[in-house]
């Protein structure tokens, strides 16, 4: 199951960007044990995407589980460095419903 | 018959600890009362940086907010480069409707002055400046992009510490000096104001420097917590080796490397800057090349 990024929101810059992918990739990870999330055709990602995102999903699976769940793909070196930079700053043990 | 309107002469040098300098003369009238009219006298400017854009065109559109009619005089008198560069940057076409001269265009090595609005300037970066910077550096793209995510994390700040919706971006390569220049100005509460709400006997400066820290933030959830300058800190002074300064309320502070550290030096305070300006000037020699390939995480 791959998700295209730039197929739900234009960029990743903003909060509300944020959100709009976070009911994305939550949908898709209740329904798909492994998904693949593409960010094709965007370039950079703030902090405020990323902690929208990215940083609620550890709410419900562990960060581990992350790294086992998602692929990222097509996606830039700054990108891929905001995502685990705010993943690992938030990471702690969670008990995944 | 009514007063005439109060004049404010630009500094010559229009750049640094002068900006201060305008908003003292713009806070002396206003002491005295609401202002309907003002006037801006151009004949002595001689020069203007990158922040001076940018904080001028700030003030302009927050005294037209106010209500204030706003005049530029010595413009024509003035027969100085700084005001054909103003002309070519869009400066007067923004806040007088018109070019002053027919043939005025942005120049190669400038981005013309953007008034920052949210829902387009995300877009801007990518359609704009980054295409314009690579093409400026003959370099990939991809090498440009954790300077556009620092821009785009200062577009947010603007979004979520002002209710003004004032804020202007100004871009200049100068090649002779291997650098470009990024200012970026808006009038929030201004970065001493919340800081304060976390510390409050810290200064001006104090408060800036604190500010840039890595970890400390005014937000209560991760959600929210934004890295926003000390990111910028990180990409433009501590990896590009460039100069990050910032101007806001009674702090003027510049950082830049020193060794392996990044050391702060506190202007002596002058004036009063309202909002926040902040001028990036990024080493062109330094910046790292990056292929235009896409990568794919390694958790």
């Amino acid at each position: 199951m791959v998700i295209r990024v730039f197929d739900i929101v234009s960029s990743a810059d903003t909060t509300e960007q944020g959100q709009a992918v976070l009911v994305r990739l939550l949908d898709e990870l209740d329904h798909h044990q492994e998904i693949t999330i593409s960010f094709e055709g965007i370039h950079a990602a703030t902090s405020s995407f990323v902690n929208v995102a990215f940083v609620p999903l550890l709410r419900h699976i562990s960060f581990d589980d992350i790294k086992t769940r998602i692929r990222i793909v097509e996606s830039t070196r700054q990108i891929n460095g905001m995502i685990r930079a705010r993943l690992e700053r938030n990471a702690s043990p969670c008990m995944a419903a | 018959m009514p007063a005439p309107a109060p004049v404010i002469r630009l500094p010559r040098q229009f750049e640094g600890v002068t900006l201060s300098q305008l908003v003292a003369g713009l806070q002396a009238n206003f002491a005295q009362g609401a202002l309907t009219e003002l006037v801006f006298d151009f004949s002595t400017l001689c020069f203007i940086r990158p922040a001076g854009v940018v904080f001028l065109s700030n003030v302009v559109h927050w005294l037209a907010q106010l209500g204030c009619k706003v005049t530029f005089q010595g413009v024509a008198a003035n027969n100085s480069a700084v005001i054909r560069f103003l002309d070519d940057s869009l400066f007067f076409e923004q806040h007088c409707g018109r070019k002053l001269r027919a043939d005025a265009a942005p120049r190669d090595t400038t981005r013309p002055l953007v008034k920052v609005a949210q829902s387009a300037s995300h877009a801007w970066l990518d359609r704009n400046l980054v295409p314009w910077l690579s093409s400026r550096l003959s370099i990939t793209q991809s090498s440009l992009y954790s300077f556009r995510a620092v821009i785009s994390e200062l577009f947010n700040n603007i979004k979520d510490h002002t209710t003004l919706d004032i804020g202007s971006i100004f871009v200049q390569h100068f090649p002779n000096k291997k650098r470009v220049v990024i200012a970026v100005s808006d009038f929030g509460a201004g970065i001493p104001s919340t800081v304060r709400n976390s510390l409050p006997s810290a200064t001006d400066s104090e408060a800036i420097i604190q500010a840039v820290q890595e970890g400390f933030t005014t937000r209560s959830i991760p959600t929210n917590q934004g890295v926003g300058l000390d990111l910028l800190l990180k990409t433009a002074v501590a990896e590009n080796r460039g100069t990050v300064t910032i101007y806001s309320l009674g702090g003027i502070v510049m950082f830049s490397k020193a060794g392996t550290r990044i050391r702060p030096y506190v202007f002596p305070q002058v004036g009063f800057c309202p909002g926040t300006t902040i001028e990036i000037s990024l080493r062109t020699d330094t910046i790292q090349v990056l292929p235009d390939e896409s990568e794919e995480m390694a958790w």
